[in-house]
């Protein structure tokens, strides 16, 4: 079974090692309109947002990339 | 030095220094006022330092005098004595270091070497018990210090330990600021880029945020500087071409 997407961004989080606050500043700054909670509900499946999944893709990938890595969360895409 | 059993203008120190917590930007120097309050306030006090823990170890951030600071950092390559004491334990430590003993007998020797015969470490403690720093004052009076120099320490010490914990405090509200600036600004110049974008190709916002990021991800550069740019050429234009 594929997990979910918002289980990959969660996963993702997690693996990066940044709180929920920091992402929601990364997502916030890059255009994303979702509250701290509907944000952080969506990541742990209690809520279907809408937050943008891309948007939150994004703002992981580029923590990723700082670390040194090179965008490892696939877009919305390249899930199906 | 102030005199011994003169407690009320210690007091008015004591809590004119809370009244400075607002006006002071750094943590250093509302520091230098609680060693300079502590050097002229507590009987016997010779030079006085203060000590925070970070990271695991102990860095002295204040000093009003070189002997102190070297005191301090005899303590911290040993890895004890009386400020590292009473950091650990959250109890004032008060040592004769004149003479020679069994415990931290290098600290001692290190103390002789400026001709202190006391040390009086006080620890910082937040809540009941955990201590986040030590206020150490030294000495070179022949007695030492006395029941009423541990107490004037112990009221500076808990005075200082809430400064330290609201200065923090007011520290991180400061960067939490900062980041919130940063990431308006960042959401401002995307959310420009965005309008370029979707009057230029006819697209949705969230179509022209979707060839914000392809571009970012092939070109590996942030998807805040490529808005930046794009919004910068546009505005060069305009500049060059007015009313156009």
């Amino acid at each position: 079974m594929t997990p979910a997407a918002y289980e990959i961004l969660e996963s993702a989080r997690a693996l990066a090692g940044i709180s929920f606050d920091e992402l929601w500043l990364a997502y916030m700054a890059l255009g994303g309109n979702a509250s701290p909670d509907v944000m952080r509900a969506y990541l742990q499946g209690t809520s279907t947002g809408p937050v943008g999944y891309d948007i939150l893709a994004h703002a992981l990938n580029e923590k990723f990339v700082d670390q040194g890595s090179n965008h490892p969360v696939p877009y919305q895409d390249e899930l199906d | 030095m102030g005199e011994a059993n003169d407690h009320e203008p210690e007091t008015e120190r004591v809590l004119g220094l809370g009244g400075g917590v607002i006006d002071e930007n750094t943590l250093e120097r509302l520091l230098q006022q609680v060693v300079l309050l502590a050097r002229h306030t507590v009987t016997a006090a010779d030079s006085v330092s203060v000590t925070l823990a970070e990271n695991g170890g102990f860095r002295t951030t204040n000093s009003s005098a070189p002997e102190a600071l070297a005191v301090d950092e005899a303590q911290y390559q040993q890895n004890d004595g009386p400020c590292v004491e009473a950091v650990r334990t959250g109890r004032q430590v008060k040592v004769a270091v004149g003479t020679d003993g069994d415990q931290w007998p290098l600290v001692r020797a290190r103390a002789r070497e400026f001709g202190i015969t006391s040390v009086l470490s006080t620890p910082l403690r937040r809540g009941a018990g955990d201590a986040i720093g030590a206020l150490n004052i030294y000495s070179r009076a022949d007695g030492g210090f006395g029941d009423d120099a541990a107490r004037t320490a112990g009221i500076i010490g808990d005075h200082a330990a809430t400064l330290v914990a609201t200065a923090q405090a007011l520290i991180g509200v400061a960067n939490l600021n900062e980041q919130l600036r940063a990431a308006l600004a960042s959401r401002e110049i995307i959310g420009e880029a965005k309008g370029i974008i979707m009057e230029r190709q006819t697209c949705t916002r969230d179509e022209a945020f979707d060839i914000l990021r392809r571009a970012s991800q092939r070109e590996n550069r942030k998807l805040r500087d490529l808005a930046e740019e794009l919004v910068q050429r546009v505005e060069a234009r305009q500049r060059s071409q007015p009313g156009t």
